[in-house]
């Protein structure tokens, strides 16, 4: 049991904190595998994983062999998900805490949400920026879908490309729909099978890395707001957001409703 | 300014960030022992009988000690309470959730010389410390903030067993109410410490054991 220490006010620029989130199953400790796979060498990288019920996801990384088993450390939520990287983010801040005073200093610090439903996104009071993951396998609808994270997070990873004709998704028709919901705003297809891809991942932590060094990042909360489905005479439509307050009562927080 | 009630709400509100719902109060290791449901208001009260008087004297002599602010008497009363829990798990989980209340204290931003002090320690504060010295700085009583002790740990049962095993939400606050009937006699006890040397150190034998085996485990909920 190591020996605690008191928590320290923070001097200079800390390790750049990233978020990932999304469903059950799309593959966000590969995502992170990745990241780390591609970075170990040029970053000091730390992982903290959030899972449900087990560690299952920290063990999951430790034996892919891409950081020191030390770095990568579990936080356990009570079955509230959700809460630990959101409402309460106490256990998931003193856990970076501890990694980054263990292993300081680090660059980057990846912090995985346990796998949770398309609402949940990270406090902006836990990580600097975050990318949401999907896969095509969860559907070719679920981009259309939307949600906080699919439209705003930093980045909208749809990984596991290469199974969309197994499993009847037009993959060029996802990516499309993912980025008519983010307004523009970055989308990934990524497949371990197409080293590009994984490539393309990697450009864009360093990319970010090199922002939040110099100040130019801005964190962005995804918060709670639901994308708006705004209709088309012909039955499409698109989504998307409004930072501004509308004139009629909202259905609550996170709630879809219709214009048009 | 607030009311003392109010802060004592608030103080005790699990929606407060404090971490709360990473911990069991004990019950996840002792439902892998073997604990069944018709045991849970048993096992409350075994808390209420062990570990949870120690927390509350903590609170309540930390609470006094808020406004006389000496980092040599906090670090007395750390001593004290490591003497009296001797399960590492234990301690270190106490620190943990000591840690969290820290942190929000210094997060609201109070005025307070106890809160600082405990800041400049070189080790975090256990819970029960903690606990006495946001109390003390949100201004909650020393009674209430002994009660809100006994309640957390209480309520952090009842949210546990929910969620693993099956009971009823009703049923679970029902032991809360229960056993809170005895929680009169923790905080009388509490406030009748006068010194560090004064902590009740009851053992939790098989709580202990529990806690430490939690440690090793691959697959559970909560961290405690």
């Amino acid at each position: 049991m190591p020996e605690q220490t008191q928590t320290q006010p923070q001097t200079e620029r800390r390790a750049l904190r990233l978020g990932i989130a999304g469903p059950v199953g799309v593959g966000k400790s590969t995502i992170i595998a990745s990241i780390c796979r591609h970075l170990a060498d040029e970053f000091r990288i730390g992982v903290i994983t959030n899972d449900i019920y087990t560690d299952e996801d920290a063990r999951y990384l430790r034996s892919a062999g891409v950081l020191p088993t030390e770095r990568i450390r579990a936080v356990e939520t009570g079955a509230c998900p959700h809460t630990a990287i959101r409402d309460d983010v106490t256990m998931n801040l003193l856990a970076i805490e501890d990694l980054e005073r263990d292993f300081a200093p680090l660059d980057l610090v990846l912090v995985e949400s346990g796998g949770d439903n398309l609402t949940a996104t990270f406090s902006p009071a836990l990580i600097d920026a975050q990318i949401f993951v999907l896969d095509v396998a969860g559907g070719g609808d679920v981009a259309r879908k939307g949600g906080p994270g699919i439209a705003r997070a930093d980045l909208l990873v749809i990984n596991k490309i290469d199974l969309g004709p197994y499993v009847d998704v037009d993959v060029e028709q996802m990516l499309a729909d993912a980025k008519a919901a983010r307004e523009g705003d970055p989308v990934l297809g990524v497949s371990q099978k197409q080293p590009a891809t994984t490539t393309q991942l990697r450009d864009w932590v360093q990319a970010l890395h090199q922002n939040y060094q110099s100040g130019r990042h801005v964190a962005i909360d995804p918060g709670p707001m639901a994308p708006h489905f705004h209709a088309d005479e012909d039955g499409g439509g698109y989504y998307h957001t409004h930072e501004h307050t509308h004139g009629h009562a909202d259905a609550g927080q996170g709630a879809d409703h219709r214009h048009g | 300014m607030n009311t003392s009630a109010f802060n004592a709400f608030l103080l005790a509100d699990s929606r407060v960030p404090t971490g709360a719902y990473s911990y069991s109060s004990g019950l996840e290791p002792a439902v892998i022992a073997g604990l069944q449901v018709d045991e849970v208001y048993a096992f409350m009260r075994a808390r209420l009988a062990t570990i949870t008087p120690l927390e509350c004297s903590a609170c309540v002599l930390a609470w006094r000690m808020a406004a006389a602010q000496t980092a040599a008497d906090y670090v007395a009363l750390e001593r004290a309470i490591a003497a009296r829990t001797p399960s590492a798990a234990q301690r270190h989980v106490s620190h943990t959730l000591g840690r969290a209340l820290l942190l929000l204290a210094q997060s609201l931003q109070l005025d307070s010389a106890g809160i600082r002090t405990l800041a400049a320690l070189a080790a975090p504060p256990s819970r029960g410390t903690a606990l006495g010295v946001l109390g003390h700085a949100l201004g909650v009583s020393e009674a209430a903030c002994a009660e809100v002790c006994c309640y957390e740990d209480l309520q952090g049962i009842a949210a546990a067993a929910l969620k693993l095993l099956p009971v009823t939400p009703a049923q679970a606050t029902r032991w809360v109410l229960d056993a809170g009937t005895h929680v009169a006699a923790v905080v009388a006890a509490a406030q009748a410490v006068q010194e560090p040397a004064q902590l009740p150190a009851v053992c939790a034998p098989i709580m202990e054991f529990q806690a430490e085996q939690h440690t090793l485990r691959h697959r559970r909920l909560f961290h405690a």
